[in-house]
């Protein structure tokens, strides 16, 4: 595990005036220009359709305060990862595939998020897109444990989590959860990263948005057929219950997740 | 954005504490935007602000404070609903000046609209500003989903139509007309008695509502005796009002008595002192329980969904205890007007004192013992045959011995009250000792006086109309008898009454 990638400078700036509650937006703006590419595409996103804010943004410190502080920093946290994790990868593996996942499951927790009126959902988006990102990290390191696993997995129909059970070797929820500390991400993000497939564990303020991701991960897989990846079939029945999502509801969130969906191509190649 | 404020927990506290303060007075929507603004004043700095309700029918936001030009364009409108749709505080720069956005939702419904003017440059804003604008819109909303949920509820709501049957059941009981108007001087309640007396004139209808005008413009009881010539003959009515606070609205009630029949119109005159004492203290103490119902009652309404049953049993028995104690004050709000309108008669018979005294003694003991004060009888070998009224003097027996026990020393390790008799010649002497709180030597004879109460020197434990005393004076003095009280503070007291032997007064 010690060769897992580090982040560049300017990203470990971003992430600290992130993490620091009496940051203003000037200080998250700065911060994000220091590397133009990054800001650039924090400002196209921020105009995209996805949030769909009927005049323009022209700047970061205006995104920051139109469409909130951790609304922007999380775009940024979502495109460092993908800078750093999923473009270019120059493999046999369909990293592309993982990330239309990631959003799926992003979008999904977000309209969960609003439909049960979940008090912090500006963070539930990027908990849900980063919620796989252990299986990134597989892929970067270590690419033919991965393809093994994806192997058993087709051999014998169990899901990719459970192959790495198996195996015994670190599942990408763990793994997904070292990275996140080792960048210094914020709790929220790195409790739902490391417990996406075992919400139960979780008893923390935080248990919720753990709560959500799981079952948008499920959903997602059911919805868009995203089976590549061998999803889990199980659903926790803990993190079910405790969310108390109405059958009304859910064919509510999946019809605005298919509407929103449409609206995100701008975060399929970012 | 406030200096002294270092910390984000520090600053989230002041921000709560602050929300919490201003959101307990709030009764109606535009209640939570004022709030909601004082809220966001103790940390942001606002110039103005506009409320805006959400017109589904139409999809406009539509100010209710105020009418700039810029917030009826389209494009406001459009910029609005998106940040509703979203459901984020959002901040927005307009014509150089920046506007800070909270959405009021209960997703998918949109509740309405709050938008402020900033003092500050948008640069200063920081994260955890953000944070608490984010917490605000979220705890605000829920606010106001209540409060129209609540404003929605009031009409239908059955533990309220419960308490309002209750109160026309003790209204109906009185032997006045009661009614209660608002503030278009309509009735909105008539008791049966009000109901059923056509006979009442223009002119008493007209004197009703002149009074019940002026009570609602100057908030205070008024009393007025009131003479209206019927075929010639004169009718005397005596009118008293008082402001209520009834179905969310400052309404009057209105209690009228044909005064003319039982010739009061000369002694009421003379009381009328007494009367706004009367009045004073009666809303005074039927305030106290109604209020603990009333409350009670409203949370109930307002938290039925995630209340449990043991905190809903809980509220319930406190609303039967001050309902049983409202009962209380009422029957002996009955016992004193019947006195006022010399309705009291005394109904003889011969019967034994002591037979009574071990009675009375019996059915308090149960009381006694959950008081931990023991109740003693210092009785004599001999029958004791009076001629009076049994069920009255067996009133003051047992209002003596109740209040010994109601106003033991709970310093004291043993407390009693005892009960002696003495024959005299002409009279028989009863004392009721205790060793009790006592009563300050300057208050011995006010306690015999109407409305009067020790505790309100001493102690707030007992509550009471005050009435008790006044009524056993009265009692004893209609048998020809006398009724006094020696006292200590601290020591305990010792209440005297006579009852002549003979039953001739
Ligand atoms: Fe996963
Ligand atoms: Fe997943």
């Amino acid at each position: 595990m010690d060769d897992l990638p580090t982040l560049n400078f300017i990203h470990q700036k971003v992430i600290n005036v992130a993490n620091n509650p009496a940051s203003s937006a000037a200080d998250l703006a700065k911060v994000i220009s220091l590397d133009p590419s990054l800001s650039s595409r924090v400002l196209k996103l921020s105009n995209s359709a996805y949030y769909g804010f009927p005049r323009k943004v022209t700047s970061i410190s205006q995104a920051v305060t139109i469409l909130g502080f951790k609304t922007v920093k999380n775009l940024a946290i979502g495109i460092m990862v993908y800078d750093n994790l999923f473009k270019n990868r120059d493999i046999d593996i369909d990293m592309k595939k993982l990330w239309e996942h990631s959003i799926n499951v992003a979008i999904f927790s977000e309209v969960i998020g609003e439909e049960l009126n979940y008090p912090n959902k500006e963070e539930l988006f990027i908990c849900g897109l980063l919620h796989d990102i252990g299986k990134a990290i597989w892929a970067l390191i270590n690419p033919n444990i991965l393809k093994y696993v994806l192997k058993v997995c087709e051999k014998t129909g169990l899901s990719f989590y459970e192959v790495e059970i198996h195996l015994d070797i670190p599942s990408h929820q763990t793994t997904g959860e070292i990275i996140c500390r080792k960048w210094n991400f914020p709790e929220i993000i790195t409790l739902s990263v490391g417990n996406h497939h075992t919400p139960s564990s979780v008893e923390d303020v935080y248990s919720d948005v753990v709560d959500i991701v799981h079952v948008a991960d499920l959903f997602s897989n059911a919805v868009f057929n995203d089976l590549n990846w061998y999803p889990s079939k199980l659903i926790n029945e803990d993190a079910w219950n405790s969310l108390k999502l109405k059958p009304s509801m859910v064919i509510k969130t999946v019809q605005e997740v298919k509407k929103r969906f449409e609206s995100a191509k701008d975060f399929l190649n970012i | 954005m406030n200096d002294r404020i270092v910390s984000y927990s520090e600053k989230l506290l002041v921000v709560i504490s602050s929300f919490t303060k201003n959101m307990m007075s709030v009764k109606a929507s535009l209640d939570v935007y004022d709030a909601l603004l004082k809220t966001l004043r103790s940390f942001i700095k606002i110039k103005d602000s506009v409320f805006f309700k959400y017109n589904e029918g139409i999809g406009r936001f539509e100010s209710i404070n105020a009418s700039a030009e810029f917030f009826k364009d389209k494009e406001f409108n459009n910029l609005a609903l998106w940040i509703a749709k979203r459901g984020l505080p959002s901040i927005q720069p307009i014509d150089e000046r920046d506007f800070l956005f909270i959405p009021l939702n209960k997703n998918p419904k949109i509740l309405g609209l709050f938008v402020a003017e900033l003092e500050s440059s948008l640069d200063v804003i920081k994260q955890e500003d953000m944070d608490i604008l984010n917490f605000l819109t979220f705890q605000t909303s829920l606010v106001l989903e209540n409060v129209s949920l609540y404003e929605q509820l009031q009409e239908k709501n059955e533990i309220l139509e419960n308490l309002y049957r209750y109160m026309q059941t003790i209204l109906d009981s009185m032997d006045y007309e009661i009614a209660v108007y608002d503030k278009e001087l309509k009735t909105t309640f008539e008791n049966k008695r009000f109901k059923a007396s056509e006979k009442l004139t223009q002119e008493v209808l007209d004197a009703v509502k002149n009074l019940a005008r002026k009570t609602l413009e100057t908030a205070e009881s008024q009393i007025l005796e009131f003479e209206n010539l019927v075929d010639g003959e004169s009718v005397f009515y005596s009118i008293t009002t008082f402001p209520v606070y009834f179905n969310f609205q400052d309404q009057v009630m209105v209690i009228l008595r044909d005064i003319t029949s039982t010739h009061e119109l000369e002694r009421l005159r003379k009381i009328d002192e007494m009367k706004n004492q009367f009045v004073a203290t009666i809303s005074h103490e039927l305030k106290t329980p109604v209020t603990a119902i009333k409350a009670y009652s409203e949370t109930i309404i307002d938290s039925l969904e995630d209340i449990d049953k043991e905190t809903l049993k809980d509220f319930l028995k406190t609303i039967l205890d001050q309902t049983e104690h409202l009962d209380n004050l009422v029957s002996e709000l009955t016992d004193f007007s019947k006195m006022e309108s010399k309705m009291f008669e005394l109904n003889k018979e011969k019967f034994d004192l002591l037979e009574l005294c071990h009675n009375v003694i019996e059915s308090l003991q149960e009381l006694a013992t959950s008081k931990n004060v023991e109740l003693l009888f210092d009785e004599i070998d001999e029958k004791l045959i009076v001629e009076a009224d049994k069920r009255r003097i067996r009133q003051v027996l047992i209002n003596l011995i109740e209040n010994g026990i109601k106003y033991s020393d709970k310093t004291k390790n043993e407390r009693f009250v005892k009960l002696k008799i003495e024959k005299g010649e002409n009279e028989i002497l009863v004392i009721v000792e205790d060793n009790g709180i006592g009563i300050p030597k300057d208050l011995k004879e006010k306690i015999f006086e109407r409305f009067f109460r020790v505790e309100s020197y001493l102690t707030s434990e007992v509550s009471g109309t005050g009435l008790g005393l006044a009524i056993c004076k009265t009692i004893v003095e209609k048998h020809g008898g006398k009724i006094w009280v020696e006292s200590e503070p601290q020591k305990g007291s010792k209440f005297f009454f006579t009852i002549p032997v003979r039953g001739d007064s």
